[in-house]
């Protein structure tokens, strides 16, 4: 299936690309990682153009971002108003939310391209409950861009070499992502650790 | 520490575990930089999706001269090998071998 879908690029490039992280930012199981490690290496070898490529792949992600944070709006958004008339579920909601206002930015942002397993989800939660459409829009606009630059700049740079982009690029994303993860718990425990002291 | 253990002993066993999975992508990554900075392992093997001009890339050759031993216009618009063999009638196998030929022949002759 990946190869077939590989041997389209040179034909439909661009149209694929876009089609392919549209249809990935809606958690369909599109290999849109390799599509854009794939184009970065035909990028290199003169076969597609650079910025179009890269402005394909970031909008493809950026639409599909946007109709997700829609769905969310529209079907989600009355179902946690119904949900909320329940006190112990509507505080927990109230507190998903303070979540979402304090440390959403971030989250939008990092859930494109470092968490992107997560970012559907994110749009379908952020669309209902009635995250402020213009930050999400930024953080998603810049983070789409961040992935499909990762992406199509890692496949050029390992160009003709698919296999060493995907591995190496899966280690740096994991490095960043346990990092991330390991710094965020370090000053958690920093914080209780100081707030405990007598 | 002890304490934060006693009070909070999944977040800090989490902790751990990202500390654990941070050294691990370090590590692999050390590898992988290591194996993959060898040229021996740069050529890709041939693949049906692949165009000229990629495995002219993949294998440090000029995409012209393996186009024009392979009797291709390299003006053409780039097409993947599956795509070529389809237009010639022929076996995508065949046509990968031909590459693979041309390749061979240009190694022997470069100096």
């Amino acid at each position: 299936m990946t190869e077939w879908l590989l041997a389209l690029v040179p034909t439909y490039g661009l149209w694929l690309l876009a089609a392919g992280t549209f249809l990935s930012c809606l958690a369909l199981p599109i290999p849109a990682s390799i599509l854009m490690l794939t184009a970065g290496g035909f990028v290199a070898a003169g076969d597609l153009a650079l910025l179009p490529s890269l402005a394909a792949a970031a909008t493809g992600g950026i639409a599909g971002d946007q109709l997700g944070f829609w769905i969310g709006r529209r079907f989600g958004a009355p179902l946690l108003a119904r949900m909320q008339r329940n006190p112990a579920r509507a505080h927990l909601l109230a507190r998903a939310v303070e979540v979402l206002e304090k440390r959403g930015l971030q989250g939008v942002f990092l859930s494109r391209w470092l968490f992107s397993p997560l970012g559907p989800w994110v749009n379908l939660t952020a669309g209902s409950a009635g995250y402020d459409w213009r930050r999400f829009s930024l953080a998603g606009v810049a983070g789409e861009a961040v992935w499909a630059g990762l992406y199509i700049g890692f496949g050029y740079g390992f160009a003709g070499n698919i296999e060493a982009a995907t591995d190496m690029l899966g280690s740096v994303l994991g490095l960043l992502a346990a990092g991330t993860v390991m710094i965020g718990l370090a000053i958690w425990l920093r914080h209780l650790h100081h707030s405990h002291r007598p | 520490m002890r304490r934060l253990w006693r009070h909070h002993p999944y977040l800090v066993a989490s902790f751990v575990l990202a500390t654990v999975l941070t050294l691990f992508f370090a590590g692999r990554l050390v590898r992988q930089t290591l194996y993959w900075s060898d040229p021996a392992h740069h050529q890709e093997q041939l693949q049906g999706w692949m165009t000229l001009g990629y495995v002219a890339k993949s294998w440090h050759l000029p995409a012209a001269e393996i186009a024009a031993a392979l009797g291709i216009d390299p003006s053409q618009r780039p097409q993947p090998l599956s795509e070529i063999a389809k237009a010639r009638g022929i076996p995508e196998a065949q046509l990968i071998g031909a590459v693979q030929a041309a390749i061979a022949d240009f190694a022997a002759k470069a100096p």
